[in-house]
């Protein structure tokens, strides 16, 4: 009990005094609610709209989920390829920084050509803007592979499959995770982004359309609501990546041990 | 038991891509079964001399050939144990998964087969009770001995070691100099032991093979002057001293 109190303790009291503050300063000098509505209001939004900002959670958050997945999957399979054939590396590597560098709301109309307007194209939307950094991650990884365990494996006669499932995976699961944990934020921005462009269909609106909404109808606080949702759900994807990759390494990464 | 296996280096180049000449016209017959204890100045090509004789890497000119049983194989894929100077174990695998690691890659054991040699290695280096632990819970002498059982496990001839024990402290390194040599005494391994410390040289080998710096030359080649049997009192006698001697002396012939 003590030790939970010192640790959460100190943050829950700094946010008890900004949001004391704000609050004080909005009603203070009369800031217009449109432009900034004081604590309480969002959270009287917050109770007003609740069923509809928890079906928006779910719904972006499911989106979110399913960009995410498909990052890992098709990323860790891509980097499992090009790192296996350097002649694939060189070839394609140059390529992938595409997606690093592609603004997603330049691709988002194309998407919604593609897919239609939907949960389909945001995920996809999620996924361009998330699999960059789990490519480079693994791939970075199997890079850095002690020459002398290559040699080992080759001593012992290793086919390059072995190689890559005993060997190079394995050595590469740090950086793996760390890639999946920017992975995991960057899909909910891709997600939110996507909803903005191309998220109006099947009548389940996510938060990136709660955000538009409550937007062009000045609704701030509802807005502000919105922010909130969107935060605790990138914040919920990254601590599950963090729980799974510290799970994976704990038996052997210091980065897990503490 | 199948018999000893015997090494030969035949006019053996090798240089590499950015001109550097490791090895130049070596010629050198390792005797099956002994222990034989290559001495040079640290980057005069020694490891270069072992990568050869594990097939891992190739000459220019010249061959290097395994000689089973009187009959001569490339060294690629032979019965071959390497040790390097770390232990490179598989941070993510227990001992006794990184002990089995060789007999999983060459996937012709079973399972039962698999678990009894992987405990006989374990037993054989002492680390008959700690097959479960990981790599980073072990001392720097523990993880050695987990590597010289990996290199074991498969039931090697020849057995190729890269200044092992340089990193572990004195005593530590005393230690499994005795028992290395009395393991592959005992197994009828061949040796071929790299190390740039003249004593551990004259107190573990048959034969003492001294080399240049770079491009490595033997400066020097000699025969151990204590019989097959080891003990730890020999390393303070005169004859010990006078061997050490030798061995330096060569060793600064030789330039280095």
């Amino acid at each position: 009990m003590n030790r939970a109190m010192h640790h959460i303790g100190p943050p829950l009291v700094a946010l008890a005094l900004l949001l004391g503050t704000w609050e004080l300063l909005v009603r203070a000098l009369a800031v217009p609610a449109f432009l900034l509505p004081p604590p309480s209001a969002i959270a009287q939004a917050t109770a007003d709209n609740a069923s509809m900002l928890a079906n928006g959670l779910v719904q972006t958050g499911f989106t979110a989920v399913i960009g995410f997945l498909l990052s890992a999957l098709i990323g860790n399979l891509t980097a499992w390829l090009l790192g296996t054939f350097r002649i694939l590396e060189r070839a394609f590597y140059p390529y992938t920084l595409f997606l690093q560098t592609v603004p997603i709301v330049t691709v988002a109309p194309l998407l919604v050509l593609w897919f239609g307007s939907g949960t389909k194209a945001v995920a996809v939307a999620a996924f361009i803007v998330s699999v960059f950094p789990v490519i480079t991650g693994t791939l970075s990884g199997m890079r850095a592979v002690d020459p002398n365990l290559r040699d080992l494996f080759r001593l012992y006669g290793a086919g390059r499959l072995a190689v890559l499932a005993k060997l190079e995976i394995p050595a590469a699961l740090p950086q793996t995770v760390t890639g999946l944990r920017v992975a995991s934020g960057l899909a909910v921005i891709g997600t939110i982004v996507g909803e903005f462009v191309a998220g109006f269909a099947d009548g389940k609106p996510g938060l990136g359309i709660i955000v538009l909404t409550a937007y062009r109808q000045l609704k701030t606080d509802l807005l502000f609501a919105a922010v909130l949702g969107s935060s605790v759900l990138g914040l919920g994807l990254f601590a599950s990546v963090q729980l799974l990759g510290h799970h994976l390494l704990r038996r052997w990464h210091p980065s897990a041990r503490n | 038991m199948p018999g000893a296996i015997s090494l030969r280096f035949e006019r053996v180049d090798r240089r590499f891509d950015d001109g550097l000449v490791a090895i130049e016209g070596l010629d050198l017959t390792i005797d099956a079964g002994s222990f034989t204890v290559l001495l040079g100045p640290s980057g005069c090509g020694k490891s270069t001399l072992l990568r050869l004789a594990a097939g891992l890497d190739e000459p220019q000119s010249g061959r290097v050939v395994l000689a089973e049983d009187g009959v001569d194989r490339s060294p690629k894929g032979g019965p071959t144990g390497f040790v390097f100077q770390e232990a490179q174990l598989l941070p993510w695998r227990t001992l006794e998964a990184n002990v089995a690691l060789p007999l999983e890659l060459a996937g012709d054991t079973t399972a039962a087969e698999l678990h009894a040699r992987v405990d006989e290695a374990l037993r054989r280096v002492g680390l008959a009770g700690a097959a479960t632990r990981m790599p980073h819970e072990l001392s720097g002498g523990m993880k050695m001995r987990a590597s010289l059982a990996r290199a074991l496990v498969r039931a090697p001839r020849l057995f190729l070691l890269d200044e092992p024990f340089g990193a572990l402290d004195e005593l530590t390194r005393l230690r499994l100099d005795d028992e290395l040599r009395a393991l592959a005494k005992d197994l009828r391994i061949t040796v071929l032991f790299v190390t740039h410390s003249i004593q551990e040289a004259a107190y573990l080998a048959d034969r003492v093979i001294v080399f240049s710096p770079r491009p490595a030359r033997i400066v020097g080649d000699y025969a151990s002057p204590f019989a097959d049997v080891r003990h730890a009192d020999q390393r303070f006698s005169e004859p010990f001293a006078a061997f050490v001697g030798t061995l330096h002396d060569a060793l600064v012939r030789g330039g280095a």
